[in-house]
């Protein structure tokens, strides 16, 4: 029993010095450092702030609005009916969504849409409609059709019927998914970046404008607290309102979908083929520029005087990404293993704590880390700070992927095998672990993914010698000329390739959907 | 008086409702008695206008409905599982098919007819399997539709309520004086309920009539062996 206590412990520690060294501490300092700058007080803070919040708190909200309202026609097509093609569809909808943010922003760079608000709001729509579609339709296509039957049959119209009961019983599911989407967008920046350039600022991008640009450390510190309340507030209506509204409806286990017939089947196809299209174009702008750019693959591989061989920035993205996959499923495995193994208090503040670099922005984990990682020993220099910061991002992804799994292996397996005299740590390593396999490759994939995509915290830590794909997507689209644009339509091209191949070899592991968030 | 005719029903290439003839006077009680799957609740869903028949009419009054939607029937259907809508509370779905302004006082009716004055602010998970029953028997009663249908009413509940329910409906029913008809899949529920019976098999009726008729002139042996 000691011997467990002490191992429990042990594998508790790890994790939590690594949050707390890379995560709570360099946000203390943000908060230090921009709470002093509020009580000074300096010039302009007030009414930059005031422009900065209001833009971004706007923007948000329009975005959330825009995007349920284009992926409604979808999540009505794919919850309610059966066709063929359904599942395809359901899955082409989520490229988007895996698709790093700089290749979003690249994409709608092709279509020529730049430093133009309706360009941010339509990106973010592209890149979210998966969201609504996912949390929204797995609720939808569980709600009891005989609702709805049973409602027409007293006298409401289709759309009455839509209104007084489909809507009302959606609403977890609607209020999810604008949560997320709203915290997605309010946190946006490479999008923001990338197509609104310096014009439209979000607080993300202003936090980086000032402290990569202007080097006003304590400015942007100040703008960083202002985003962590922003976010914190937002997580803290949603979950006070998840409490509150929490009621199980009585939800079909299975999805019983209808046929369409007749006018149903015209309206089906507008939604599922208009929704597809509508996706389809930006993508599609990026393959045809990159392609109709003379030599813009080639080119990737050649010395560029400026930015040197841009593939390389595909050996760096794949190490750093190796890198991170390997610490985070590390620091992962040894938290899901505590959280697991143990319920109460600790375990759930443990749980909730290692959540949190998850709901922070990236771009505070980034700044974070240059103002804060000078001690003990100055890390600020060293590349290392790339594939630390992807890890941190990845760990929740890791543990999310396997406390379920670990939760669910029966106990009668372990008894049986204590009864044998197996101690706990040989449990763990010949059960546990073995059952737990195949979470950690998922939750593992997922790392890979995050890592080369992350765009937020790499602009502040990545080095120019060590520059990532996202990093030098980046690099060549701030550059003049069509050469430099084509190139960076091209490697986001092969960006865009490898995660999608890496979101789908995740997807076939999984038993489930990839829809959980 | 509701007349059905020729009413044909294919669902996923199945035809589910072959050619069905049927007539409910004003004010009777029909029982459609058969074995699952036979096709009772798709006759009702068909009659209410929920599932499109691919053949026949319906006729209301001397009206043909076949073509009216749904919510215009003024038809009311008691569904199998009652799909009480979760997010209302009791009032709020006896109330549903209500015109504001007699809401109040058609829900508090209702109610009462079912035995369960004073629930209205009652939430829908509190209910116990028979309360739900009468709210859902409720919420079909209260905008006092032309015909009323009910689908295995007494389904989920047990025994000894059941034999209890079973007279309630019928006397509630009749003191409405309005016309229904009842699908279950018991025998003596269907005699205890309704004035005829009608035999279903296979997505036909085979046979209608008073049970003691039924009885002593069976359509074909398998009437027989299922009425035994």
């Amino acid at each position: 029993m000691t011997t467990k206590r002490w191992g429990w412990w042990l594998t508790a520690l790890v994790p939590t010095l690594f949050i707390g060294y890379f995560f709570l501490y360099p946000v203390s300092r943000i908060l230090s450092l921009g709470l002093s700058e509020f009580s000074v007080g300096s010039t302009g803070l007030e009414a930059r702030l005031l422009r900065v919040g209001w833009f971004t708190l706007w923007q948000a909200v329009a975005s959330t609005a825009l995007t349920l309202v284009f992926a409604a026609p979808l999540t009505w097509a794919i919850s309610r009916y059966e066709f063929r093609g359904r599942r395809l569809a359901s899955a082409l909808v989520t490229v988007p969504f895996v698709l790093p943010t700089v290749v979003v922003g690249s994409a709608f760079v092709a279509l020529g849409w730049r430093d133009s608000i309706w360009a941010i709001l339509a990106a973010h729509m592209f890149f979210n409609a998966a969201v609504v579609v996912r949390t929204v339709g797995t609720l939808w296509s569980r709600l009891d059709p005989d609702l709805l039957a049973a409602a027409r049959v007293l006298g409401a119209s289709s759309s009455e019927a839509f209104r007084r009961v489909t809507l009302p019983l959606l609403k977890p599911a609607l209020a999810a998914a604008s949560s997320i989407v709203f915290l997605f967008t309010f946190t946006s920046f490479g999008v923001v970046l990338i197509i609104g350039g310096f014009r439209y600022a979000t607080l993300e991008v202003e936090i980086y404008r000032q402290a990569v640009s202007l080097f006003d450390l304590p400015l942007a510190a100040a703008l960083a607290v202002v985003q962590l309340v922003g976010v914190t507030f937002a997580l803290y209506l949603y979950t006070r309102y998840q409490d509150r509204h929490a009621r199980s409806w009585t939800l079909r286990a299975d999805a019983r979908r209808l046929r369409a017939s007749g006018r149903t089947k015209v309206a089906l196809g507008f939604a599922v083929w208009g929704t597809l299209a509508a996706l389809a174009i930006p993508l599609g702008g990026l393959i045809t520029r990159s392609l109709g750019t003379r030599g813009a693959y080639r080119t990737l591989f050649e010395n560029n005087r400026v930015v040197g061989v841009p593939i390389e920035s595909a050996i760096h993205s794949m190490t750093f990404a190796l890198i991170a996959v390997v610490v985070a499923a590390l620091v992962g495995v040894m938290s899901a293993a505590v959280i697991a193994s143990r319920s109460g208090p600790f375990s759930r503040w443990f749980d909730l704590t290692l959540m949190l670099p998850l709901g922070t922005s990236a771009v505070t984990i980034g700044f974070g880390f240059i103002i804060a990682l000078d001690w003990p020993i100055d890390l600020r220099a060293s590349y290392i700070l790339v594939p630390l910061a992807h890890a941190l991002i990845a760990v929740p992804f890791v543990v999310r992927a396997m406390v379920p799994t670990l939760k669910a292996i029966p106990s009668g397996l372990r008894e049986s095998a204590a009864v044998l005299g197996t101690s706990p740590a040989k449990m763990w390593w010949r059960i546990d672990l073995p059952i737990a396999a195949k979470a950690v490759l998922v939750g593992a994939g997922f790392a890979f993914a995050v890592s080369l995509g992350e765009f937020g915290a790499t602009s502040f830590v990545a080095r120019p010698a060590t520059a990532t794909m996202p990093v030098m997507i980046f690099r060549l689209l701030s550059r003049p000329g069509a050469t430099s644009l084509g190139m960076a339509m091209a490697l986001s091209v092969v960006l865009a390739a490898i995660t999608t191949a890496v979101v789908m070899w995740i997807d076939r592991l999984q038993v489930g959907e990839l829809g959980r968030f | 008086m509701l007349e059905v005719s020729q009413v044909t029903v294919d669902l996923g290439g199945q035809q589910v409702l072959k050619e069905i003839d049927l007539v409910v006077q004003t004010g009777e009680i029909l029982a459609i008695l058969g074995p699952s799957g036979s096709g009772k609740t798709t006759l009702l869903r068909a009659i209410a206008g929920l599932v499109p028949m691919s053949k026949g009419t319906i006729r209301w009054a001397g009206e043909d409905v076949t073509n009216v939607a749904v919510h215009r029937r003024g038809f009311g259907l008691m569904f199998q599982g009652y799909a009480l809508f979760p997010h209302l509370d009791v009032a709020g779905n006896v109330g549903f098919g209500v015109p504001k302004e007699t809401r109040r006082e058609q829900i508090a009716a209702a109610l009462d007819w079912v035995g369960l004055a004073g629930f209205e602010n009652r939430e829908i998970e509190e209910l116990s399997g028979g309360e739900k029953q009468r709210v859902a028997l409720a919420r079909t009663l209260a905008p006092r539709p032309n015909l009323v249908m009910l689908d295995e009413p007494l389904g989920a509940l047990d025994r000894s309520l059941r034999d209890r329910l079973v007279g309630d409906i019928r006397q509630l029913l009749e003191e409405r004086g309005v016309t229904a008809i009842v699908v279950t899949h018991d025998r003596d529920e269907a005699e205890a309920m309704s004035d005829r019976i009608g035999l279903m098999r296979d997505g036909k009726i085979i046979q209608v009539g008073r049970l003691d008729q039924i009885l002593t002139e069976p359509a074909d042996p398998w009437v027989e062996d299922f009425l035994s």
